[in-house]
């Protein structure tokens, strides 16, 4: 009887590893070599939450007025996410994530004449060695640290669809910051439907990170 | 009366054979063949797509949203049909924009023209189109050699070289037929269409 209790607790041992390693949850990154995923990370965690301090002082009165302005929304709809994520308003000079509405010449500069009026925000990572991270290369070069960030808004703020896109969008490159990639494009994880980093504004109703995205989060940090 | 009648069908006869003549020998400016107005079947094209992928990138670090067709047409100086001649050596630019100073990394193509839409660029030009690198994705990749339909725009950053578009692109293949570069949701221009008539119908679509 004692045997047979043995090959139990064994066979059920068994399937709770088993489980554990097949139940493993990965968070959606930026970038994949192959399939293996390159975790990035902020750099500068404090007591297991990423510490961004966002400015709102470079923002065109578009995105930053009224009490509740798209800025305010966006970088509180972050703050505690998960409790993984603690974000302070900070000025530019000091900002670790910096805030940034371009101009006309400036997006021209960006994404051409062609462009221009079809890109409503942009996010641009670096690493502590001040590198910019763009690819799977610079992404492993950066030892999976982001230091500090720029997210850049269009001038056309007629291009935005609604009010919810231009929420979305802003919250959405700050999930970039974060180091969470878009789980709808190239990603060998599946995604859940509803995720503030699907790769396109698509008349989503909701503008702050979903159950999907404090998964990554808790996944990555 | 007979002899009326003779000469009344005469000029009929006569006039049915210029008209013949006008219609089938000599077509107008801007008239396609039989074979230019030929279209491949769905597997032809499946087939192609083997050596002329179709490309989905979106830029991981932006939001953007999505183009129509009509957009990129209206937004381009002209259409071109060209040669793939090489990549060019990528190349950085400076830029200053307030608080913030940008070094940006560029990458594109040198093309030989075939055909330009806008009637503005001589057959056998040398043409170069280049983009920003923060949107390379959004790009697919251009073989040396290959043949494609390329809308592009005069830049006002970068000398005699063009800003182009990969929504809006198709290759040609063998046989003077158009697939689609890159995945688009609008399905007027249709994929197999000849190059000829696929240029017509685009240039068709600017407003002007």
């Amino acid at each position: 009887m004692a045997k047979f209790s043995k090959k139990v607790l064994l066979f059920f041992l068994g399937l709770f590893l088993l489980g554990s390693v097949t139940t493993e949850t990965l968070a959606h990154e930026m970038y994949y070599m192959g399939s293996s995923p390159i975790s990035l990370k902020w750099n500068n965690i404090v007591s297991g939450r990423a510490q961004l301090k966002i400015n709102g002082d470079n923002l065109s009165s578009f995105y930053t007025s009224s009490p509740n302005s798209y800025y305010s929304i966006a970088r509180d709809s972050w703050n505690g996410a998960a409790g993984k994520v603690s974000c302070m308003q900070e000025s530019f000079s000091s900002a670790t994530v910096r805030f940034y509405t371009a101009d006309a010449t400036l997006w021209e500069f960006l994404f051409g004449l062609i462009f221009q009026y079809d890109f409503l925000g942009l996010a641009e990572i670096f690493s502590p060695s001040n590198a910019a991270i763009i690819d799977e290369y610079s992404a492993i070069n950066s030892q999976g640290k982001i230091a500090y960030a720029n997210i850049l808004l269009t001038p056309y703020t007629s291009s935005f669809t609604n009010v919810t896109s231009v929420r979305y969008t802003m919250c959405h490159e700050i999930g970039h910051v974060l180091g969470l990639g878009h789980p709808d494009i190239g990603n060998p994880n599946p995604s859940t439907p509803q995720s503030i980093m699907l790769s396109s504004f698509t008349n989503q109703t909701y503008y702050s990170p979903q159950q999907h995205d404090l998964d990554d989060l808790t996944a990555k940090y | 009366m007979k002899g009326k009648i003779i000469l009344v069908s005469s000029v009929a006869l006569a006039a049915f054979f210029v008209f013949l003549f006008m219609t089938l020998k000599v077509p107008k400016t801007g008239s396609l063949s039989n074979e230019q107005t030929a279209v491949l079947t769905q597997e032809q094209v499946n087939a192609l797509r083997a050596a002329y992928p179709l490309h989905s990138g979106v830029p991981s670090f932006a939001t953007m949203k999505m183009p129509s067709l009509q957009d990129i047409i209206d937004r381009a100086d002209t259409l071109l049909y060209a040669k793939v001649l090489g990549k060019i050596d990528p190349y950085e630019i400076e830029f200053s924009a307030g608080a913030l100073q940008r070094k940006d990394s560029f990458f594109g193509y040198d093309l030989e023209v075939i055909r330009d839409s806008a009637g503005k660029l001589k057959k056998g030009a040398n043409v170069t189109v280049s983009a920003n690198a923060v949107i390379k994705e959004l790009y697919p990749s251009l073989r040396k050699g290959m043949e494609i339909i390329i809308p592009i725009s005069k830049s006002s950053f970068k000398g005699k070289q063009y800003d182009f578009s990969s929504l809006g692109m198709f290759y040609v293949t063998d046989g003077g037929y158009a697939i689609s570069a890159y995945n688009m949701e609008d399905a007027i221009a249709k994929d197999g269409t000849h190059v000829s008539l696929l240029l017509k119908t685009l240039w068709g679509m600017k407003k002007k």
